[in-house]
């Protein structure tokens, strides 16, 4: 994890679309829909508030591929490298 | 055989004087109103009127969120699902161990304009991304019909799903379209009632640009007292001031009560519909005083035996009037000495919901015998009937009938009758 502040910020953002409790741990290696009981309009939510909150545009495509909290916090870096460049 | 009675089992409402009934009926006859201006929530630089009956402290967003629904930001499922579970455990049924099977009780719960402050949240939020995505809660949260989805959802229940759009007389629509069901056999009970929230600018300014809404004004008693904004049947009435809120009822046949143990606290012994088929706003006054007239010979009873009329009572002058007329027409010599009063210059006019909210308002009235004012009343010479001005009254009260009429042209009326045993 290059920036832990993102995966802080990440982190807040999941909690706030799928209203966890408090209790609950996030970590990078937890899964989104798994362990943290985000479902498939969750996980639009969750997308959405990551485009929003970061101004990355978020590729529908690219989705798939996001198991991981740590998935969604490289993903995101990612399209801020490359979207900044 | 004479049809199985449908009787009232459970009552609630959540409106501006309080998020209960219990709440909202000591403020009600208190004489005190809900409404006050608002600018940190209706922001005078969007909004043409700021005076509003809101319900604060519960909802999306607050503190007292139901968790079950908090992806759901539409207000008015929020209220809806709110009273239900209010109605449902007011009626006993949250112990759960009476063998009410849910696939044998109905839900209609309506709303006049669904979600529409989520839709237009969704859409100031969407118009600054970078994509054409809006988010997923929006179209979930938008129907008119989540609100009973979400009362069917939560509660368990699993029988007819209905959500009337009437207007500002969907609640009652709703409580009537319920009662069908249960006469129909399509079930032994009912969950009915309506809901809204729909302050957006757009709704607001609308209502206010077509003058059935209060406008701001310098010179009105409101601008110094918001709570004299809604002056029903009064000379300087000026237009409705929007609220938002829920009322519901939750409705039985009188066996199904005694099959399940449940205690009837009132009787809905009639209710009519019908349309004006005339104008886009204005009622038609003999289509307002046949829908009336319908209601009564649908009770089996005659105009005297009725102790109180709780009326739509909005505050705009062209309602106000029609409505004292055709009760005038039906009552005939003895209109004068009919206790008539609207809520509404308590708790506005919360649309869609008003119906629902003053049917559990006329509940509570049976049991208590007590008939709520008509408050901010200054009396206008060519309405000349007994409006309850400021102050509620004991009464003995038989049987109340309960009128609602919505843009569109559609009537709705109800009659309640105090249970009795015998």
């Amino acid at each position: 994890m290059r920036d832990p502040q993102l995966f802080d910020a990440v982190c807040a953002l999941i909690r706030s679309v799928v209203k966890l409790d408090p209790s609950v741990p996030i970590a990078p290696e937890s899964t989104l829909v798994d362990d943290l009981g985000v479902d498939s309009l969750d996980l639009v939510s969750v997308f959405l508030e990551v485009q929003d909150a970061f101004g990355v545009v978020v590729d529908e495509e690219d989705l798939n591929g996001i198991v991981s909290v740590a998935d969604l916090v490289a993903y995101v870096e990612g399209r801020r490298a490359s979207q900044a460049a | 055989m004479a049809p199985d009675r449908i009787v009232v089992v459970g009552h609630a409402a959540v409106t501006c004087l309080g998020p209960d009934l219990d709440t909202t009926w000591r403020r009600l006859v208190a004489g005190e109103s809900g409404l006050s201006s608002r600018p940190d929530r209706l922001d005078p630089g969007q909004y043409l009127q700021d005076v509003a009956g809101l319900v604060d402290g519960v909802g999306p967003g607050t503190p007292l969120e139901d968790p079950a629904i908090a992806r759901l930001g539409s207000r008015f499922v929020h209220f809806g699902l709110l009273a239900a579970r209010q109605a449902w455990a007011d009626a006993g049924l949250d112990r759960g161990d009476l063998g009410v099977p849910g696939d044998r009780v109905a839900v209609v719960v309506g709303s006049g304009l669904g979600g529409l402050d989520l839709y237009h949240a969704e859409g100031r939020r969407a118009s600054s991304r970078k994509t054409l995505a809006t988010g997923p809660y929006l179209v979930p949260g938008l129907i008119a019909n989540q609100a009973a989805g979400q009362v069917s959802q939560q509660l368990g229940l699993h029988g007819p799903s209905l959500s009337p759009a009437n207007a500002c007389a969907t609640g009652g629509h709703a409580i009537a379209s319920a009662a069908l069901l249960l006469r129909a056999g399509e079930a032994d009970l009912a969950v009915c009632g309506a809901s809204e929230s729909a302050f957006t600018p757009e709704v607001v300014n609308g209502f206010v640009t077509m003058k059935a809404m209060l406008a701001r004004k310098p010179g009105d008693r409101s601008a110094g007292d918001p709570s004299q904004a809604s002056r029903p049947f009064s000379v300087d009435r000026a237009g409705f001031v929007m609220a938002e809120g829920a009322g519901i009822l939750v409705l039985a046949t009188e066996s199904a009560a005694r099959r399940f143990g449940l205690t009837p606290q009132a009787v809905l012994e009639g209710w009519a519909t019908n349309s004006d088929g005339f104008h886009v706003a204005q009622p038609h006054p003999d289509r307002v005083r046949r829908c009336l007239e319908l209601a009564i010979g649908h009770a089996g009873i005659h105009p005297e035996q009725v102790d109180y009329y709780n009326a739509h009572g909005t505050s705009t002058s062209v309602n106000d009037r029609v409505e004292a007329e055709a009760v005038k027409a039906i009552f005939g010599d003895r209109a004068r000495a009919l206790p008539v009063s609207s809520i509404k210059g308590a708790v506005g006019h919360a649309l869609g919901a008003a119906p629902a909210i003053e049917a559990a308002v006329c509940v509570r009235a049976l049991r208590e015998q007590v008939v709520p004012p008509t408050i901010n009343h200054r009396a206008d010479p060519a309405l000349d009937l007994d409006f309850v001005p400021d102050e509620a009254r004991g009464a003995r009260l038989g049987r109340i009938l309960s009128a609602s009429f919505g843009f569109g042209g559609t009537n709705n009326a109800l009659v309640f009758g105090r249970w009795n045993d015998a």
